[in-house]
């Protein structure tokens, strides 16, 4: 079973195209850890705007998250 | 979360300083921050001309707009690799690039590997055995080459990188995992210049965490390449940035007390047996430094290269290649 997908579908976390739903009541970062990813390698854009981590994830909420890591083996 | 400063909303709560910030205040607090760890690690000074090298992704970005808004009138160097990788990888880096230097009026040169030396960056990998499996090492060796020429010829005091913390903490994990301790000593935030022919490297996002890197690119607007190079699936240094992210995630500050102890062992003589600066001289070819007798790593590629090319060619000399040093 996908990450996530036995939690109550109330906000939904996008990351390059694929989605994680979230129950809503959370905090963000409780929220990426249920989905199993881990809050130090995203930022977390809601509306356009860049949250913290504390933030309550409200229902029907869109977040979009970019990933920070990058690099090679040179 | 509310911004110590003003007391705003934060848009960043950066842990390991206890420290939240709003857009505002952590626009203020990068270039604030870079400044300090300029002059603290004696990077360079405003009078010197320097050369920044930018791949179009956050971090050489980044540095470049911070550098700019700190006043320095620094260059960009674009390396165009050739890499492709069915997203166009090399034109849209080059674009964001080219995008960011048209917009400041900032001055930015670019080599294109292919026009330069005869091959791209995958194709080399094809042909040498360095690059076999692993075309990271050849582009690391060629992006280095290049970097270090164009400084010298074009008379720059200073290269500048977008390395930041975590890129740091990945390769010190890496080289103390394997005690690589060759490695360990020329890892630091400047790099002097050497009498073999090694411009001052410098490294000014050294202590920002990569996530603070790339907020500042998203919150300053900046069109950075977000894909990554489609080589760098399964890299070693994105294995080892994931693992102390969950040691971050557990121990908030590991991190950076990880580098900064380094630092100061380092600062303290613990790798100084190690140096090997001293076994430095000049490349017969092409006269760039290296610690080989005769060639160095990038005249014995391209030479390998010109050789693969020829057997297959029934014997004829590709013009382009044999140029393989720029002289």
């Amino acid at each position: 079973m996908e990450p996530g997908k036995d939690i109550a579908p109330n906000a939904v976390f996008e990351l390059r195209g694929k989605e994680y739903r979230v129950a809503a009541g959370q905090t963000v970062r409780a929220s990426l850890q249920a989905v199993d990813l881990n809050p130090e390698l995203y930022l977390c854009v809601l509306c356009g705007e860049l949250v913290t981590d504390d933030r309550i994830v409200e229902a029907g909420e869109s977040y979009r998250l970019v990933a920070v890591v990058s690099g090679g083996d040179n | 979360m509310r911004c110590r400063k003003c007391g705003q909303k934060a848009v960043i709560n950066m842990r390991q300083h206890k420290l939240a910030l709003c857009c505002e205040h952590f626009l203020q607090w990068v270039p604030e921050q870079t400044e300090r760890f300029i002059q603290k690690y004696k990077m360079f000074a405003r009078d010197e001309r320097v050369l920044l090298a930018v791949s179009g992704g956050k971090d050489s970005l980044a540095l470049w707009d911070i550098l700019l808004r700190l006043g320095f009138a620094a260059d960009g160097l674009y390396i165009e690799l050739g890499i492709d990788g069915d997203m166009q990888y090399g034109q849209r880096s080059q674009a964001c690039a080219r995008k960011f230097a048209d917009a400041h009026g900032a001055h930015l040169i670019t080599v294109d590997v292919h026009r330069k030396y005869g091959a791209t960056i995958p194709e080399l990998a094809q042909l040498t055995r360095r690059g076999k499996d692993k075309p990271c090492s050849v582009c690391g060796v060629s992006k280095r080459y290049i970097m270090n020429y164009v400084a010298r010829e074009g008379g720059y005091a200073v290269l500048l990188t977008g390395h930041n913390l975590d890129d740091e903490a990945a390769v010190l994990f890496q080289n103390t995992l394997h005690w690589q301790t060759g490695y360990l000593a020329r890892q630091a935030p400047v790099l002097p210049a050497t009498d073999a022919g090694f411009v001052r490297k410098v490294k000014p996002l050294c202590r920002f965490y990569e996530r603070e890197t790339a907020a500042y690119a998203l919150l300053r607007g900046i069109d950075y390449l977000y894909a990554e190079c489609p080589f760098s699936v399964g890299a070693n240094t994105i294995y080892y940035k994931e693992l102390l992210g969950r040691l971050e995630a557990e121990r908030p500050g590991s991190k950076l007390q990880f580098y900064l102890s380094f630092l100061q062992a380092r600062e303290d003589g613990y790798f100084a047996g190690a140096k090997d600066d001293e076994g430095l001289r000049s490349c017969e070819r092409c006269g760039q430094p290296t610690t080989a007798p005769g060639s160095c790593a990038f005249c014995r590629m391209w030479a390998a290269v010109r050789e693969r090319k020829r057997e297959s060619r029934g014997g004829s000399e590709n013009p382009v290649v044999t140029q393989a040093c720029g002289r």
